[in-house]
């Protein structure tokens, strides 16, 4: 028997084509180096494709599933999972985070991730029930919604405690902006991932566990967790976002002229209160506060319209960037359209951040003439238009219509397909993905965090929101990068690229663990301290704080290094065309823009403290020998990319 | 020191299984909601979460008098209902007549084994931030807003049920 600590200690493989499944021990060795979850499965990506500018629906794409050593254990929100592969909507690659309760019981079924390749040749779906993994046929279920296909798997297998995470018809269609969704109403979202699944034929992926998790020094783990427990508890937050949820935040944020609404074309708007997480409380939304597996905050949300013309519709959401892509951005103030539309991205399986960004690129290239009524297939595509919303979010997932394919290929294709100057209002930076609903023209440190995400342009991979100094906490966490409290404040530019660095590596060992990034980065429960804390006293492997923060700059590095070796450089580190060149038209930071320049000067300062090259912003050969990722400098110059070195400079 | 009751909350329930995960590593040394002696039922499509868990019946609990080994006793000090496992037979009874459903109670190595209160400091409820578990003092306040707690549970279990089998 394999004995390891905090990991469950098995990796599983799943060859689609060959119909074949086998096992390996989770390697510790790499535990150390990557940590798990998100870390590990970026290795396994680095080694699994070694061809560059492969097609994502290639079958040799991989989908890796992975959960972290702390992941199933009483670690407060350490219950996330990572999904992995090369994205089809960026060519790039691809992480997404969901939360849920599928890794929790992936955990207990004794596995660490699921590594999937090949296609299958007809619909397959994957029960995992501790050591007995089968592929069944799914042809029955290929078409059906998320709820569906998670009602009649749980019926199949006999168990509701069953936990899937599977693709509605949008991933079937291929549909760019497609998601994973597991407990139903929980997202893996971003980048097209669906589509991946989809490509491969894999339905869904249902697992029950009933083993255990051990951890290697159970009463001084258990001390720790209780520690950011109470800490998370007391986090002012923390508080928030288990009362109003992340919906809670639009207020504040449209107060500062900084919730995104008609395409990006204003700040602020003046009937906010529908989409507002107090209106969804309030108005008597709320049915219910969710909490994901293992999280102690609860934001999740579960909403239920009563009455009216949309009566009986329910859904879990709505979240801060669903009202906003949805909402706001489509100027579309309706509580229950927007609850109504997001019901449909979660049983369709869309992205809602994307989803409504390609819907109110539609809106404003139709306001402007370059896209008619005959283009939209006889829909009136104004602004403010609800029933539009609802029929599009609808036509994207079939890909119904001339509207509906031109939309499922994301904004950017979209855009490159319209032509006529339409791509200076996709909100999407060069790298292809939408962004998220955040005013970077007056957050410098989210601009910077956008601009060299290696997914593209979202919150998911630096969240940078201490900036903003709402809370003792992030002021004091602002002073110990900086050195000065004065720095937190979103509208400088200077020690943005210290602040982005160090929320990088902070997200980078939260997902590596199987934490959610609430609970280090928006609260502040969980320190980068406790991590290692827990880390050691779960697999006995020792770490000291500045160690497992080194450990999230090996991983952040490396998901740059599948960049390098797909031959991207430094030009695709940029922002939205809108974003760049129009100032911002209201409020305290009025006139601002994430100019070339501006975003220039941080980036500089960014690469130059993560000594990468500033012409190419590859890292230098001795930064990844540095990181210990030799073997990784040794494969990108043995296919040609000629890694610049520090010594020359 | 007053002896303390436990309220349980369903509308506070956010599902998160902390508490299992918390009475699993407390009484069996290892992370595991199959040992746990609480228990989250979920219907995950109304986002419906509901513990169950013994609710130490502060009259006549059906379990200590079906028991037929005179195993179940009150321990008067935490309040808490009890299995003396060396007399346990591990026969079922006690699961079967439950009016709070099986799942409170687990049977292992033909015993039975169910929430014990931990001695009367109960290691869920530190985890349970939402406050879907509280352990107080017991008066007369706390005893009445237990009785309606526990009628509000009681609804959604017997509906549960009800669905289940439908």
């Amino acid at each position: 028997m394999h004995e390891v600590y905090g990991w469950a200690g098995t990796i599983l493989y799943v060859d689609l084509t060959k119909e074949k499944i086998w096992k390996e021990n989770f390697p510790v060795e790499l535990g150390a180096r990557f940590l798990g979850g998100r870390g590990i499965n970026a290795k396994f990506l680095w080694d699994l494709i070694k061809e560059p500018g492969m097609n994502a629906y290639d079958p040799r794409n991989p989908l890796i599933f992975g959960v972290g050593p702390l992941t199933g254990t009483i670690a407060p929100c350490s219950g996330r999972t990572t999904i992995t592969c090369k994205s089809p909507l960026t060519n790039l690659y691809l992480k997404v985070s969901m939360g849920g309760a599928f890794g929790g019981e992936l955990k207990y079924a004794g596995y660490d991730h699921i590594v999937i390749t090949g296609a299958a040749k007809k619909p397959t779906y994957l029960w995992i029930y501790n050591e007995n993994v089968e592929l069944k046929e799914a042809l029955h279920l290929w078409g059906k919604n998320v709820e569906e296909t998670d009602t009649i798997i749980k019926k199949e297998v006999g168990d509701d405690d069953a936990r899937v995470a599977c693709i509605g018809p949008a991933g079937e269609n291929l549909v760019k902006i497609s998601a994973i969704m597991n407990s139903i109403y929980n997202a893996g979202a971003r980048g097209g991932i669906g589509a991946v699944m989809g490509s491969k034929k894999l339905k869904a992926i249902a697992v029950r566990g009933t083993k255990e998790v051990k951890v290697k020094n159970e009463k001084k783990f258990c001390e720790v967790a209780l520690e950011a427990v109470k800490a998370l508890a007391e986090d002012k937050g923390a508080q928030a976002l288990h009362e109003y949820g992340t919906s809670g935040f639009v207020e504040p944020i449209n107060a500062l002229h900084a919730y995104p609404a008609r395409n990006f074309q204003r700040g602020y708007s003046e009937n906010i209160r529908p989409l507002t997480g107090q209106a969804l409380v309030e108005d008597g939304y709320l049915a219910r506060r969710l909490a994901c597996f293992g999280c102690t905050i609860g934001c999740h949300r579960y909403c239920e319209i009563k009455s009216g013309k949309f009566a009986g519709v329910y859904t879990g959401g709505p979240e801060y960037e669903t009202l906003g892509a949805l909402g706001a951005g489509t100027d579309v103030f309706d509580t229950e359209a927007v609850i109504v539309a997001n019901r449909l991205c979660n049983v369709l399986g869309l992205d809602t951040i994307s989803t409504g960004a390609v819907i109110q690129w539609a809106m404003e290239s139709y306001e402007r003439g370059i896209l008619t009524k005959d283009d939209a297939d006889g829909i009136d595509l104004k602004f403010e238009n609800s029933e539009a919303l609802i029929k599009l979010v609808e036509m994207i997932a079939y890909r119904h219509g001339k509207i509906g394919n031109l939309l499922a290929e994301g904004v950017k294709r979209a855009a490159e397909k319209v032509g006529k100057d339409s791509w200076k209002w996709a909100i999407c930076n060069s790298k292809g993905l939408e962004q998220s609903r955040v005013e970077t023209r007056s957050a410098k440190a989210y601009a910077l965090a956008f601009a060299v995400n290696p997914r593209g342009p979202d919150h998911l991979h630096t969240e940078t929101i201490a900036e903003f100094g709402a809370s003792p906490e992030a002021v004091e966490l602002i002073e110990k990068i900086t050195g000065d409290k004065k720095w937190a404040s979103p509208y400088y530019t200077q020690y943005r690229a210290e602040i982005v660095r160090w929320h990088e590596d902070c997200y980078a060992v939260t997902e590596g663990l199987g934490f959610c990034a609430f609970a280090t980065t928006l609260a502040y429960g969980v320190t980068p301290k406790n991590m290692a804390e827990m880390f050691s006293a779960a697999t006995g492997i020792e770490m000291s704080e500045k160690e497992i923060m080194f450990v999230g700059r090996r991983i952040v590095t490396l998901e740059k290094c599948f960049n390098v070796r797909e031959g991207v450089d430094r030009k695709l580190d940029d922002l939205p065309y809108r974003l760049m060149h129009e100032p911002a038209p209201t409020g305290p930071a009025k006139g601002f823009m994430n100019s070339p320049e501006e975003l220039n000067d941080m980036l500089n300062k960014y690469y130059q403290l993560h000594e990468w090259d500033l012409e190419t912003s590859w890292p230098y050969k001795e930064t990844l020998e540095k990181l210990e990722l030799k073997e990784v400098a040794d494969e990108l110059e043995n296919i040609g990319r000629k890694l610049p070195r520090k010594s020359k400079k | 020191m007053n002896r303390k009751i436990l309220l349980i909350d369903i509308d506070k329930c956010t599902g998160c299984k902390v508490c299992m995960e918390a009475c699993s590593i407390i009484h069996d040394g290892v992370f595991s909601p199959t040992l746990s002696r609480i228990h989250i039922m979920k219907v995950e499509n109304k986002g419906l979460s509901i513990p169950s868990i013994c609710e130490h019946c502060e009259t006549n609990p059906p379990c200590q008098a079906v028991c037929p080994v005179k195993a179940i006793n009150r321990d008067e000090k935490s309040g808490a209902v009890i299995i003396n496992l060396e007399k346990c037979t591990g026969c079922r009874f006690c699961k079967w007549i439950c009016p709070w459903g099986q799942e409170t109670i687990l049977i292992r190595n033909k015993k039975a084994y169910k929430c014990d209160l931990c001695n009367g400091d109960p290691y869920c409820v530190k985890f349970c931030t939402s406050k879907a578990l509280e352990f107080l003092e017991l008066n007369e306040s706390t005893k009445k807003r237990k009785w309606e707690l526990a009628e509000k549970r009681a609804r959604e279990i017997v509906t549960l049920e009800v669905r289940k089998h439908a």
